[in-house]
This record gives C-alpha cells, structure tokens and sequence, in this order.
C-alpha cells in the first residue's frame, strides 16, 4: 500500500505489481527516493482527472529518471478511483507524472500498439481516500504561467510511503 | 504578446518536434495575440494541392484551430517550404508576408526574415535559392504532377544533405557586410532572423547605433524554443514535452 498524505487528506493506493510490474517498480522507486514528498497535484480537471508527481508548489518542474515501457495493454481500465502514468505524445515516456481519474474515461484504455491507440497505463487504484480526491478535484483552478488547470492553492502532497 | 519560431522542419521523419508544435499550438501559443513563423515550419512543402498528404493536413488543421481561436499567425517563407502559397495561407487563415516584414508595435519596432538571403559567402546556395524562388521556376515546377513533384524534392534533399557533409556548419551564417547594410536598410531596427540553426543574440554597431539581432532557434525532437515579445523585452522560452493523460 502506499500513503499519499496531502493537505486535504490521505489517499491510499493499492497498486498491482502483477499486471503492471514496470510501472509498480518505477514508481514505488520515486517514493522510495522521495521524489513525490512537496509535490503538487498541479492539473486538476474536475469531471477527467487530477495529476500529479512531476512539480512544487511555484510550478518548479523536477528532474526525473528514464521513461518507462508503457504497460497499458494489462487489461487494467481507466475507471474512477484507478491511478495510471501520465506521459508526453509518445507512448513509451512516462516518468514520475501520474493521475488518478476522477470519472470512467475509457477513452484512455490501451487499444492497438500504434500512435494514438496505446493508451494510458493503470497500475493501481485508491483503496481509501476518495472523498480527499472528491475534495481536491472540486477545488477552483486557472492559468499559472502556461500551464492550465492549475489549483488557485496549491494541492500539495506532503509526504509518500510504502505502508 | 508576439511569439517568433522558426525552423521546425516538420516532417513524418520527426514526430517529436510535431508533437512539441502541436502541443504548443493548443497551448503556450494561445496566450499570445500573435505568432510569426520565419521560415521552415516544413522539411518541405511541394504545393498547397498535396494536402491529401496527412501529415501536412494535420498541421494544416492545428494552425487552423488557433487562427478560429484567435491568434493572428504571420508566415514567412523558408529555404525548404518556399512553396507555401495562397492555398495554404488560405486553409490555414496565416498570411503570408513578404521577406524581410518590418513589423511596428506601439512599443517597438522590428524587422523579421528567414535570413538566408543574407548569407552571400555561400555561392553554392545562393545559387540554389536564385533559382528556387524564381517565380517562373516555381510555376513551371508546380505545374507537374505532385508525384514527379515528389521525386524532384527528394533529389533536391539529397544533394542538399551531400553538399552539407562536406561543410564543418551545414548552415551558413549571414556575410558580416551586407547584414550591416540590411540593419542600414532597416532604419536600425530589432532584426529577427532563423535559418542558421546557431541560435544567438548578437549586438551590431552600425553607424554608430547599437542593433540587436536575434536569432532564432531551431527546433530538436525534444526540445523546441519561442522567441516571447512581452510589450518590453524580447526574451527566449524553452518548449518541452508535457507529459499529459
């Protein structure tokens, strides 16, 4: 299991090293190294998803690891309450970036090995603590900079461990 | 706000760098009320007829949806898309401009080229570009299939990038002279420039005034870059990937 204290509460998550195990590893390395302690859930889209892990608070990107292989072809879904890896437009570049959505988007399910269709890769969901992220997706957001979707205040999470 | 970029290179071949633009599209260039590309969006562009080409249609359709969103693009011609025309300018709803532009803002003043033009040392290309932007060349070329159209670009590639091997810059930089006369010219205003792929701020004193040339960067796979004009400053942002779901 794994705590994500963050200032509006505890979320916990399950994650599943047996159909994601790259993704667990990676993972499970950045909160072992500390990576995600004063981090922010910067881009929170109410009806879609919060995503966090890659800046502080300020919008202050941190450096990362190599990206990752995409595991999304292991049958895990988009569903509300699962957390999967955020990544750029190439399917194999996930790094330290996550999200959890907040509602069913099946439109983020792997779907062939090519371009578009690859998906986004679940590898765990919130066994308790929903209601923290009810909190943090109805909190109000804007422009900071270029990024959109940004929370007025800062969602920071305070601190991540294995339990 | 005023953004500058040039030398994209688009292609199939370089789907980072068309991520990085479509990304900045959507995005970064949407806070600003004008975008000036100054030559080489395209690896190249062999007639507003191949939109059929998909790739090509893609960006088409990107530059598109900003101009519907409200940003005003501006496009000067490169040494690779000099055949970007009314047809593109059109689908697009960017405007062509002539090379060099000079462009006045309340604040400042500029004057904006590929910057090609410039680099006289280079006999070979300015061979090459005296022909290209021939407008009788240019319609003789595009009045030929897009198939045979095709074939001459690759040729024109590949010599290109054979006589580029021999060089220790593939790109030349612009003839120290006749940049002076051009800023003379330019009633010394801010000039801003790509092509040269060396990306750099340089101070000129010509006839005693002090000149800035900006130059642009071109963009990487994963990296590109805008030029930001902020009412005050020029000053230079880095593009990167968002990672995103």
């Amino acid at each position: 299991m794994i705590k994500l204290t963050t200032n509006h509460g505890v979320i916990m998550l399950d994650l599943n090293a047996e159909k994601a195990p790259k993704t667990v590893a990676n993972f499970l390395a950045y909160v072992e190294a500390g990576h995600y302690d004063n981090t922010v859930f910067h881009r929170v889209i109410k009806n879609f998803m919060i995503q966090g892990g890659g800046f502080e608070p300020n919008m202050k990107q941190k450096p990362c690891k190599a990206p990752i292989e995409n595991e999304a072809a292991n049958g895990l879904r988009n569903k509300r309450g699962s957390i999967a890896m955020a990544r750029t437009g190439d399917p194999h570049s996930a790094t330290a970036q996550f999200f959890i959505n907040t509602v069913d988007n099946d439109f983020l399910d792997f779907k062939s090995p090519s371009g578009q269709g690859w998906g986004y890769c679940v590898f765990g969901e919130v066994s308790e603590g929903m209601d923290v992220v009810d909190k943090i997706r109805a909190v109000r957001t804007g422009n900071k900079g270029f990024h959109q979707d940004v929370p007025a205040d800062d969602v920071i999470i305070e601190k991540a461990e294995v339990v | 706000m005023i953004l500058f970029i040039s030398d994209l290179h688009l292609s199939p071949r370089s789907p980072g760098a068309m991520r990085l633009f479509l990304q900045f599209l959507a995005g970064r260039a949407r806070e600003a009320e004008e975008l000036y590309i100054l030559g080489d969006l395209f690896e190249a562009w062999i007639g507003d007829d191949d939109s059929g080409d998909p790739f090509n249609a893609e960006v088409v359709a990107a530059l598109r949806a900003s101009s519907d969103a409200g940003l005003r693009i501006s496009v000067i011609h490169g040494n690779r898309d000099f055949l970007l025309g009314d047809g593109f300018a059109a689908a697009t709803g960017a405007r062509l401009l002539g090379d060099p532009h000079l462009l006045s803002t309340p604040e400042w003043q500029f004057v904006l080229s590929h910057g090609d033009a410039l680099c006289l040392d280079d006999a070979t290309y300015m061979a090459f570009r005296a022909q290209v932007r021939n407008p009788a060349w240019q319609a003789a070329l595009l009045a030929k299939p897009l198939g045979e159209r095709r074939v001459i670009a690759a040729h024109m590639r590949e010599v290109s990038e054979a006589s580029q091997r021999d060089k220790d810059n593939p790109y030349s930089d612009l003839q120290a002279a006749a940049t002076d006369d051009f800023l003379r010219e330019h009633c010394y205003v801010t000039f801003i420039h790509g092509h040269t792929h060396q990306p750099a701020t340089h101070d000129h004193i010509v006839d005693g005034i002090h000149v800035e040339r900006w130059v642009l960067a071109d963009w990487h796979e994963e990296r590109g870059e805008c030029l930001v004009w902020d009412g005050e400053a020029l000053h230079r942002e880095a593009l990167t990937q968002e990672n995103r779901p």
